[in-house]
């Protein structure tokens, strides 16, 4: 009796993954050629290989090609995280921010634009710029990860982590509420626009950070792909087929809070493609096997991604779209499609 | 029914024509402050009757459109016979004042009338010495901003006038609580006049407030010559219009203050040309950072970059703003010579009522030496 | 009835219970009772009285708080769990519902304690999966979706994950809850089966009916104590009847039992 290992029926899984590779670089290489600014392709592609020390260059290599890979690194990070809070959680409404990660981020930005009213302290604290952000939202994220290590290595029920998960954000989010309620114009309109997300504010120094996370990331979600797939029957039923749970909660948690916490930090909370990606994927493929799952949410995060960083630029205008909003006009359908589509199955996920 | 509509409308009538039509004592008096055809303000005007004085206030936020607060200035003391909401009838001269901005306080001042203010918004923000010591020992009370405005101390100092400043049409509700109280409140919105003189102007306003018009028209009459002879001097004294960049980005999207805006007044009437001098906006306009990276490549000086203190400052922001031209050749400039450690900026105090020496000072950055031995005010050179 | 030699599991003076070190709470005097390899063992009781924390305690799922449980005759607690896995396998009342999962797919999920890193199906994996659907006679629906199954067909695939893992011992709660007639029929005979193929089956039921007739074994558990014997000394020393000692119809109970003589 020779069963074959079981194939889609007509959908050839290389061919769709080799198609998504192909749009990823074409759309990343589009994000370079778009933007405010007109500029003809082949004199993108002569800044980026030749050395002139032109304007052009300038534009292309500071601000674009700085801007695309961290468009790029940023889907490929949410998209992992909202993708292996899903499984663990089994809520096809997780995401990457759902155990407060961003939220802990925005507490530590908030308390550095925000607490400090005196723009007295705030102005010896110019001199950081950027960094200071950065490590505030990261120190926030970090303690919201260790608060939900802790809660999970005393809770056995998954589901009742996932609660205090969104009580935790919830609260956090309202103390930045009230900090926002007693700011100045100013800084209230600072913090805001630091919700919004942004792509394109990346140092070199810190793109290179933000890629060896996001690759530490990519790299623990690869060797997590059996122990996802197993997750999926539920932790009892995992844990009875040899997994270590616990064990399995830490390195998940662990990962989600690197990969969002990182975009968090360097970018600000940007939501739904976390949650949205996965779905897309599973759709694509047809699958619950994470070895296809985790590959095809990279590929597909990327392009998202990166579409949604083309069409914030506007190209051919000079205004902007907070890139928060174009995420949420593309995430916002894919949910409420999934929830539609459902509705009779009783099976989200 | 017929009779009272016939007998009201006599009344109005009635009303309409003693207002109007009642010998004056000191008609040089009583003419002056009116503000005429050629008043720089656009939202406010005064005009002057027998009986009273009334202030128009003219869309006093971002975005008003027909927006007409009327105000009838009367003289103490005397009865009023104007049938108006008493809310809008204002006893002159005010005795006790609260001011939500700085800028009213500079004005308040140039009057002389400082002892009139009992409650500011935002004391640490004082650049008048005399008056934040008189705020630091409790003298003038803290109420409080926006929405987080104490109403009870409001209550307790019990002002002839609260002058307040609207950010938007949310700003109603806070507002109307106070004014359900009893307390007299007026819009100020010389923050949104876009002519320098215009801005300058709103003393009048004061003026009127404290029975010192013809004081008030004196300072306006001498800041408007001024303004006016520096501005004919730079122009025809000079022959080029250097490019100016202003501002700072936040993060990856530069908020461009557009070309109908105050700044960018002064700078055309110093003799420079403002990047974005034709366009037209009521708000700032979120540009990508490379469109203004272009832009900021034709810029011969960059004024107001946030308020920074020295260029490591700027490039902490963004290591990329190195690469500006204005950055390389170091001609940053701020208006931040005059701060106070409070965090208080002269230039949003005095300066409203100094639109010509703003001016000097820019057109001193822009065309060096134009004014001899000019030593600049209020801005200063970024390291 | 003794303990042989071939006792693939046994427990000893077990506590079992929930909670935490500090506030724990023990549900049963310490309890002793054995499986035997090949039997095929029913776990009996009231509602509540402790069976499925039992079980799961039996596969690791849930720690205990004294005495000690013994598989192949190594102390579970000795025991690395993926090798655990490998031996013993477990399936409960949840109902698993994912999308986008065939029954192949199920039943490789079995597969766990024997793939690599990434949970590769080798040849020989595809062999075992392919054994375990035939077994259960689900070869026909190997690409169905496993939510479009019948509850029957459902607890099948979960069987066949069970045999795909290999392992000798299943532990089973309530496999035939919430299935009709014939669903219970259809599992019922697939377990006896399994365990005339050498499988050592434990499982809790409801199901006085099959408990007594069909089971090589049975462990009632009262509130008490655990009584274990074949259900023909069970029948004869009169323990059944303590089952219903606390419920009112207790004079009728000697008829009802009187059908199983």
């Amino acid at each position: 009796m020779s069963i074959k290992k079981n194939d889609l029926p007509g959908r050839s899984k290389p061919l769709i993954f080799i198609i998504m590779g192909f749009l990823l670089v074409l759309i990343f290489i589009l994000d370079l050629f778009l933007g405010s600014v007109n500029i003809r392709p082949a004199e993108v592609i002569r800044a980026i290989f030749r050395d002139t020390g032109s304007d052009i260059e300038t534009i292309v290599m500071q601000f674009r090609l700085p801007k695309a890979i961290t468009s790029v690194f940023v889907g490929i990070a949410l998209s992992l995280s909202g993708l292996q809070m899903q499984t663990i959680f089994r809520n096809p409404l997780a995401g990457p921010y759902i155990l407060g990660v961003s939220s802990g981020a925005s507490l530590g930005v908030a308390i550095v634009i925000l607490g400090f009213s005196s723009g007295l302290v705030l102005s010896g604290l110019q001199g950081f710029g950027n960094w200071i952000l950065v490590i505030s939202a990261w120190a926030g994220a970090g303690a919201v990860m260790m608060l939900i290590m802790f809660i999970s290595s005393r809770l056995r029920d998954i589901m009742t982590i996932l609660i205090l998960g969104i009580m935790l954000a919830s609260g956090l989010t309202a103390i930045v509420s009230i900090m926002q309620y007693f700011s100045s114009e100013s800084m209230l309109k600072a913090y805001v626009i630091w919700t919004m997300g942004s792509l394109g504010n990346l140092s070199s120094g810190q793109l290179n950070v933000l890629v060896i996370s996001v690759s530490t990331g990519i790299f623990i979600s690869i060797l997590s792909i059996k122990r996802l797939n197993a997750l999926l029957l539920g932790e009892n039923y995992a844990g009875s087929m040899g997994l270590n749970v616990k064990a399995s909660r830490t390195i998940v948690f662990v990962c989600t809070s690197i990969l969002a916490g990182s975009v968090t930090a360097f970018c600000g909370p940007i939501g739904f493609i976390g949650i949205a990606v996965p779905h897309i994927v599973r759709n694509i493929f047809k699958t619950s096997d994470h070895a296809i799952l985790v590959p095809g949410s990279i590929l597909a995060g990327g392009i998202v991604m990166t579409a949604s960083d083309i069409v914030s630029q506007l190209p051919g205008s000079e205004s902007v779209l907070p890139i928060n909003s174009v995420t949420s006009l593309i995430g916002i359908p894919v949910v409420i499609w999934i929830i539609l589509r459902n509705r009779n199955n009783s099976v989200l996920f | 029914m017929r009779a009272n509509g016939i007998s009201l409308f006599v009344v109005l009538l009635a009303f309409t024509i003693s207002c109007n039509n009642r010998k004056d004592n000191n008609p040089a008096d009583k003419q002056s402050s009116v503000t005429s055809s050629d008043s720089k303000a656009e939202r406010f005007s005064i005009e002057k009757n027998d009986s009273c004085t009334i202030l128009t206030i003219i869309d006093p936020w971002q975005g008003a459109e027909g927006v007409r607060h009327v105000y009838y200035l009367t003289e103490r003391g005397k009865t009023s016979s104007i049938k108006a909401d008493a809310s809008h009838i204002i006893p002159v001269p005010v005795r006790k004042i609260i001011c939500m901005s700085s800028t009213h306080i500079a004005m308040i001042s140039a009057l002389g009338e400082m002892e009139s203010i009992s409650g500011i918004s935002g004391t640490d923000y004082i650049y008048n010495t005399a008056l934040k010591l008189k705020a630091d020992d409790g003298l003038i009370s803290e109420i409080g901003y926006d929405s987080g405005i104490n109403s009870e101390m409001i209550l307790k100092l019990n002002p002839d006038l609260i002058m307040m400043y609207g950010i938007g049409s949310e700003s109603a509700g806070y507002v109307g609580k106070i004014s359900e109280l009893g307390i007299k409140i007026m819009y100020n919105a010389d923050y949104l006049e876009t002519d320098p003189l215009g801005k300058a102007e709103w003393i009048k306003v004061f003026g009127a407030l404290y029975g010192k018009e013809k004081l008030a028209d004196s300072i306006y009459n001498a800041i408007s010559k001024s303004y006016n002879d520096i501005k004919s001097y730079i122009s025809e004294n000079t022959v080029t219009r250097p490019a100016v960049l202003l501002g700072l980005p936040f993060r990856d999207t530069w908020f461009i203050s557009p070309g109908n805006s105050y700044i960018s007044t002064l700078i055309s009437d110093a003799g420079g040309t403002y990047l974005w001098q034709d366009t037209k906006s009521s708000a700032s306009m979120p540009f990508s950072l490379e469109t203004v990276y272009m832009k900021s490549l034709g810029a011969d000086y960059w004024l107001n970059a946030g308020t920074v203190s020295s260029k490591r400052e700027i490039a902490s922001f963004d290591p990329r703003l190195e690469k500006i031209p204005c950055y390389i050749s170091g001609e940053i400039y701020n208006n931040t010579k005059r701060t106070s450690p409070g965090g208080g900026n002269d230039y949003w105090e005095s300066g409203t009522l100094n639109p010509q020496i703003i001016l000097s000072d820019i057109a001193s950055i822009l065309h060096p030496g134009i004014l001899g031995d000019y030593e600049l005010y209020y801005y200063m050179k970024i390291e | 009835m003794e303990v042989r030699d071939s006792s693939i599991l046994s427990f000893d003076s077990l506590e079992i219970g929930y909670g935490s070190r500090n506030r724990k709470r023990i549900l049963l005097p310490p309890l002793s009772a054995t499986a035997n390899r090949g039997e095929l063992v029913a776990v009996i009781g009231r509602n509540g009285v402790g069976k499925s924390t039992l079980l799961r305690s039996l596969i690791g799922l849930q720690p205990f708080y004294g005495g000690n449980i013994i598989i192949n005759n190594e102390n579970l607690s000795d025991i690395p769990r993926l090798e655990l896995a490998r031996r013993i396998g477990y399936i409960s009342t949840e109902i698993i519902r994912v999308s986008n999962m065939t029954v192949y797919d199920l039943v490789a999920l079995g597969r766990f304690p024997h793939t690599n890193w990434i949970g590769r199906i080798d040849n020989k994996s595809n062999e075992a999966i392919a054994n375990a659907i035939s077994k259960t006679g689900m070869s026909k629906l190997e690409r169905r979706y496993i939510v479009e199954l019948s509850d029957g067909e459902r607890q099948r695939v979960m069987i066949a994950r069970v045999l795909a893992q290999d392992a000798d011992i299943m532990v089973m709660d309530e496999p035939t809850a919430f299935l009709d007639l014939p669903g219970k029929y259809e599992i019922v005979n697939l377990i006896r089966n399994l365990a005339r193929s050498g499988k050592t089956i434990i499982f809790s039921t409801h199901d006085i009916n099959v408990a007594l007739k069909l089971t090589d074994r049975i462990w009632l558990i009262l509130k008490d104590r655990l009584i274990e014997g074949s259900p023909d000394e069970l029948l004869k020393n009169g323990s059944l009847e303590s089952m219903f000692e606390s419920s009112e119809s207790g004079a009728d109970i000697k008829d009802y039992l009187k059908y199983f003589l």
